[in-house]
């Protein structure tokens, strides 16, 4: 799964310089990291890096508009979210450590 | 005051050139905790700290169930923790603060805050061989 999900981002990346002012590429980013971050949060950790990295490179990207941005600021959250998931479950399984 | 504190602050400004260098002392002391941080530096720093949160989110993942695997250390994780959301709260306030303020200087108090969480966490990662376990 994580050497599947690991070319997907890859692609990802190297779309992103064609991006320029065409915002219909950052469209279809978005669909894909919109079904992509779930997968990595809970299955994927390692790759989270590589996500916020296509991440911030959209979000400083002038070709981004308004609603896109509110898009990626909720998927970013939701990278970032994974550590307090990850300790939640954690500590439910180890209550008296 | 003690005698000894007296002759220590007397000895200091014994002449009228070593009393006028402690505020030049002062005001460089101040320079440099006050001093900001290019974006640049902030977004390197940023990554650095994403690269070792990523590293023991995973190493939490794997250690989550119970009984843990071989490799898993619960004092690791509960010193991780915190060092963590320290962390992440600096790394947020500086980049909500690009965010509002392209191109300008950022704190070098949270600057510091997130370089520190980063160098606990790394020696965390280095100590309890974090990144080998899986």
């Amino acid at each position: 799964m994580t050497a599947v999900i690991q070319t997907l981002l890859q692609v990802i990346q190297s779309l992103l310089p064609q991006i320029g002012a065409n915002n219909s590429i950052v469209n279809t980013i978005l669909s894909a990291l919109i079904q992509l971050v779930p997968i990595v949060v809970s299955e994927a950790q390692e790759l989270l890096i590589p996500v916020r990295n296509i991440i911030a490179a959209l979000q400083a990207n002038p070709a981004t508009t308004a609603d896109q941005q509110a898009t990626l600021k909720a998927l970013d959250a939701q990278v970032d979210a994974a550590f307090e998931g990850a300790v939640t479950a954690y500590l439910a399984n180890h209550p008296a450590s | 005051m003690s005698l000894l504190k007296a002759a220590a602050v007397a000895g200091m400004c014994l002449s009228l050139a070593a009393c006028a260098t402690i505020p030049k002392i002062t005001g460089a002391y101040q320079a440099i905790t006050n001093a900001s941080i290019p974006p640049q530096v902030v977004i390197v720093a940023g990554n650095s700290f994403d690269a070792v949160k990523s590293v023991v989110t995973s190493y939490i993942t794997y250690c989550t169930p119970s009984p843990a695997p071989a490799g898993c250390s619960d004092a690791a994780i509960k010193k991780a923790i915190p060092a963590v959301r320290s962390g992440t709260s600096a790394r947020d306030a500086l980049e909500e603060f690009q965010a509002t303020h392209p191109g300008t200087l950022g704190s070098k108090g949270l600057y510091d805050a997130l370089v520190t969480a980063t160098n606990t966490l790394t020696t965390i990662v280095n100590q309890y061989q974090i990144g080998t376990a899986k």
